[in-house]
Parts: C-alpha cells; structure tokens; sequence
C-alpha cells in the first residue's frame, strides 16, 4: 500500500451527498433484512408432507415391531413388544404402549413418528410441528421448554444426527383427571436424503399422580421421561435401508 | 472539533434510531423474560459480557492513541452491532437458512457457515458505513473504521452471547438458573482469536480506507469489499464444521488463527497509516515540536510498548516527564488534526516546549 494514498488533513466536509445516498442504502438493506427475506422465505415451500398412513411392516427382529417413515431412506424406530397400534379412529397413527396396572404414573405412553420431508432445517420442523400443537386441539396444549439448541446426537446405527426438542403439557377438557406430558424430538439424520423426522412421545398421566408429587419428585418424573425418550432416539431409531 | 453522529440534522440518526429502538424492545423483552427464571444469574451472565466489553474499549481507546473517536459516535456504532444489526440478524439469518437449506442442509454442518457471514457481516458494517458518512469530518484514517469496526462488533458479539445464555437458561426452564454460563464463559474465551468485534473491525478498516484515501474509486472498492469479503470468509470458517472435533477442548480457539493473523497484518498496515497522519500533522507544527524520529514511538503499539518498557529504567522524575512530553505531543498533534482553535494548538504546542 503506498502511504501516499493517505489523505491528508483536514478532513473532508461533512455535508456530502454520500449521507442521504448511504442512509438510504442502509435503511433499505435493514428493510430487506427485516421484512424482505422472511417474505421470500415464506415462498418457500417448507410445508410438511405429514403422512399418516398405516403402521409400516416389521423389518425388526420377530420380537420387535418397527415404526417407519421415508420414501427412499428408511427411518425405522424399533418397538418392543409391548407397542401396541393404536387407535385406527385418530386422524394421526400411532404406537401405544399398555403400562402394567402397578405403574400409576403413568396411563399409556404414545407415540408417533412422522416424516417431514422436505423440511430441511430442525428449526423449520420445530415451528412446524409446533403450529399444529403436536397433532393436539391447540385448546389445551402449552409448550413447557422451547429449545432452540440444536444438540448432536448419534443414532445406534452410527448415523448422526442434529436435534432438537421440546416439552409440553396437553389438557383435554373431556379427560380433567388427565395429563398428557409429551415430549417432540425433532431429528436431521446426516444422511444423504436428508428431511427431518419427528418423533413424539406422550405420557397420559393422572393429575392426581402429578399433584401428589413433591418438587423434587416432579422434577425426577420428569427427568426420567427425559432420559427414557432419549434412549428411544438414541437407541431405538436406526436407518433401515435405502 | 468532533462531529457528534446525534444531532438533529442527522438522517442517518433517525435510520439508526428506528432500528435501535425496535432490536431494544425485543432484547428488553427477552431479558425481562429471562430475570423473571433466575434474577441473579442472568446479572453474572450480563456481568461477563461486560467484562469482555469493558476490555475491548480499553484495548481500542488505547490502540487508538492519536485520534480518539468521540464517546458518543463509539457508543452509536456499540448499539448499532448489538441492538439493530442483532435484532435484524435473527430474522435475515433464519429466512435466509430457509431459503438456502434445500442446497445447503443444516445437517451437513455448513449452513450457518454461509448464513451468518452473509447476513451479520452486512448488518454489522451498515453501523459503520452510517457513522463514516455522517461523521465524515472526524474520519481521518484507517484506524477509524477499524475503530467502529469492532464496536459494532463488539455490540453484537455481547448480544449474541447474552442470547445463547438466554435460550439456554429457557431450555432448562429454571431447573439450571446457571445453564448457559458455560457456553457464555467459553464464547468469552474463544472471542480472544476470533470474534465478530475482529471481523468487523477488518471490515471497517476497508470503509475507512474508501472514505479517507486519495485512490482511485475503483482501488477504494476493491480494497472495501475485499476486505468485507475476508471478514465473510473468516467468520465463515469460524463457523464452519472444520477442526470442529477440537470443540471443548481449549485448543478449538486456534480456530480462530486465520483471523487472529488478518487482523494483525490490518493493524500492522493501519499502524503505518496512522505514523503517515502523524507525520502529515507534525509537519504543521513548529519545528521541534514532534520530531520525526518521535512519530513511532508515539502511534505504533509495539514502539509504544517498547517506549514504556524503556522507561521504567529511568528515574522517576524523568519517567514523568517523558510521559508528560508524550501526551502533550499527542495533544498538540490531535489539535492540528481535528482544527481546534488557534490558541488550543498554541497551549498545546507550549506545553510541548515545557516538558521538552
């Protein structure tokens, strides 16, 4: 750099025409930020092709069901024996577990998969999903813990994945001795025909059970769920095959 | 004098006012959100941010010896980086991820390697890019820009960081009020090699040198977004999945080597800069006031430091009388550059012939 290129004072004069010309620039860059790219985001066709369609067959051991989503690269979540389809009348399918009589914490435990391809983003499945209130009546759905981290996790089958999730309570007005405690994984499986995956899992619990829990015990009941529905992901979903 | 960027006749004040205000209302809200889960913890939080921030300005006040820039126009490009260029990044940042995730996944690790350096590199240099031109009296060198460079990214870096906090606190729903402090901890560290206040400082650096050289257009936009375009591609790597096996580890900091090392070489170039000033300036004082051979020591850091290391071999007296000379040299210079008033460079330039 020649040092002769410095300019020399005194400095130039305020009042340029550059003022209103870079102001103008900036204000419009700001706009296109604010308002422009969130409108041609939202051409964009992220909307999910949510498919319920009947249970997938059973690539697992004979012991072990399995819950399938993706057309090319199947997504499998091996159940035990217990899962149970459930209900054929819901708008949604899904896996039911049948606790035994001596677990009162919980009723049932529900659990659905879905694709939503071509969702690419976590973030993008998140709100997703989240705007249909997890496949509940919005009525009485609330969300517990948004989280926008992703996390880094690794299914069973060595395929990573990026994850993010959330907790949230449903109260059915029809069941006011009941709440469901559900948690929504949503899954970006590093894989070469990447979309991502929603996993959910839901508690029917007693309120009765709830509310005779000290902070502590709560605290555990949850974490437990937390810990459970991590194993689920963790080692319980594998890619199948292509 | 200085040109303050708030005054009444400023159009590019209003622009940035507007989107002050609005990224404040929504970090208000967030942080009131926030105070509501763990009061404490979310003061440690800020606490931290602003010990990083304290020691930024005192680096860039110190680094910037010969021009200091005014407090308020260095407080415009700080707000502008943390509440408009933050607030605008959140929804730039997620559109444009939407609209290049079928291309770039998320999953492959490298889409906020070309979201964020696109979206915030702008955003954060737009601050500056209003301050040079409304300012443009008090621009005098490249070290300005770099100057409001790294406010603004200082700004938005201490915002950032308060937010990962945030989402943190909010995803442990107060069952781990200090959730977050050690992410917040760790960006703290890691800000030391690389960091937005160092990206935005190499780009202010190119706006800078675009308003003040005497170059051709074509020169002064090829050096402006050149150097836009390294800070881009230094964040992009930062972002990147690159070296990211060393996450967690101390050493995932010498990721930010390549950026650590750029900026070094825009400060050693700026340096130079700013001794060519100085010697422009001290050619307008009377003979003896600022010798040649003087101009080093007073603007280059490492000289500085050396001059500070040399004098604390002297005795005291003298150690005081030196550092007396020095400042009023400093003084004298900035009188000439900034065109105070004539008897201001006359007391100053007296003040020279007393400690000298």
């Amino acid at each position: 750099m020649n040092m002769s290129d410095i300019h020399a004072m005194p400095a130039q004069e305020t009042k340029s025409r550059a003022l209103p010309v870079v102001t103008a620039v900036v204000a419009l860059i700001m706009c296109f930020g604010l308002f422009g790219l969130p409108y041609l985001a939202s051409s964009v066709d992220t909307s999910s092709s949510i498919n319920p369609a009947s249970l997938a067959g059973d690539p697992g051991t004979p012991d072990e069901r399995a819950e399938c989503q993706r057309i090319t690269e199947t997504l499998c979540i091996l159940l035990e024996s217990n899962w149970v389809p459930g209900s054929s009348d819901s708008s949604f399918q899904y896996w039911q577990y049948a606790f035994a009589s001596s677990e009162s914490s919980a009723q049932r435990a529900l659990l659905y998969i879905y694709d939503l391809a071509p969702v690419v983003s976590t973030t993008a499945g998140l709100e997703r999903w989240l705007e249909q209130c997890a496949g509940y009546d919005c009525e009485g759905f609330e969300i517990a813990t948004p989280n926008e981290k992703v996390e880094e996790l690794q299914l069973i089958d060595g395929t990573p994945v990026q994850a993010r999730y959330v907790t949230y309570f449903f109260e059915d007005p029809t069941k006011a001795d009941i709440v469901t405690v559900g948690q929504s994984f949503v899954l970006l499986p590093a894989t070469s025909n990447s979309a991502v995956l929603i996993v959910d899992l839901a508690l029917d619990t007693p309120l009765a059970y709830l509310n005779s829990l000290s902070e502590t015990e709560l605290q555990t009941f949850y974490s437990d769920i937390d810990s459970y529905f991590r194993l689920l992901v963790t080692q319980r979903i594998q890619v199948i095959g292509s | 004098m200085h040109e303050s960027f708030f005054r009444r006749n400023n159009v590019a004040m209003w622009v940035w006012g507007v989107f002050c205000l609005l990224g404040a209302v929504e970090l208000g809200q967030y942080i009131a959100s926030a105070i509501s889960i763990s009061q404490g913890f979310v003061f440690a939080a800020i606490s931290i941010s602003l010990f990083l921030a304290i020691s930024v300005v005192w680096l860039l006040r110190w680094l910037d010896v010969l021009d200091q820039e005014p407090i308020g126009n260095i407080v415009a490009t700080l707000l502008w980086g943390g509440l408009a260029a933050c607030f605008v990044a959140g929804y730039a940042n997620y559109s444009l991820a939407i609209l290049i995730g079928s291309i770039v996944t998320e999953s492959s690790g490298w889409q906020s390697a070309v979201v964020a350096p696109i979206t915030e590199e702008t955003l954060k240099v737009l601050g500056v890019a209003l301050v040079i031109v409304a300012c443009r009296k008090d621009i005098h060198g490249v070290m300005d820009g770099v100057i409001y460079g790294a406010m603004a990214g200082l700004g938005f870096e201490v915002v950032e960081n308060i937010g990962y906090y945030l989402n943190a606190l909010f995803a442990a729903e107060g069952a781990s009020a200090s959730a977050g402090l050690d992410l917040l901890a760790e960006r703290t560290y890691y800000a030391i090699a690389s960091s937005h206040m160092a990206f935005t400082a190499i780009a202010g650096a190119g706006l800078a040198y675009a308003a003040t050289a005497v170059a051709s257009p074509a020169r002064k936009i090829f050096v402006a977004a050149g150097l836009l375009l390294t800070a881009g591609l230094l964040h992009a790597f930062w972002n990147s999945p690159l070296f990211g096996e060393l996450y967690g580890s101390p050493l995932f900091i010498l990721r930010g080597a390549p950026a650590a090392l750029v900026l070094l070489v825009v400060l050693v170039w700026v340096s130079k800069h700013e001794a060519t000033l100085a010697l422009s300036a001290a050619k307008l004082l009377p003979k003896g006031t600022v010798l040649n051979e003087e101009v080093p020591a007073l603007v280059d850091p490492l000289r500085r430091i050396a001059a500070a290391i040399r004098r604390l071999r002297l005795p005291a007296q003298e150690r005081k009388r030196q550092i007396q000379l020095r400042n009023a040299q400093l003084a004298a210079l900035r009188a000439v550059m900034l065109g105070y008033e004539k008897k201001v460079v006359d007391a100053r330039i007296k003040s020279v012939r007393v400690y000298r």
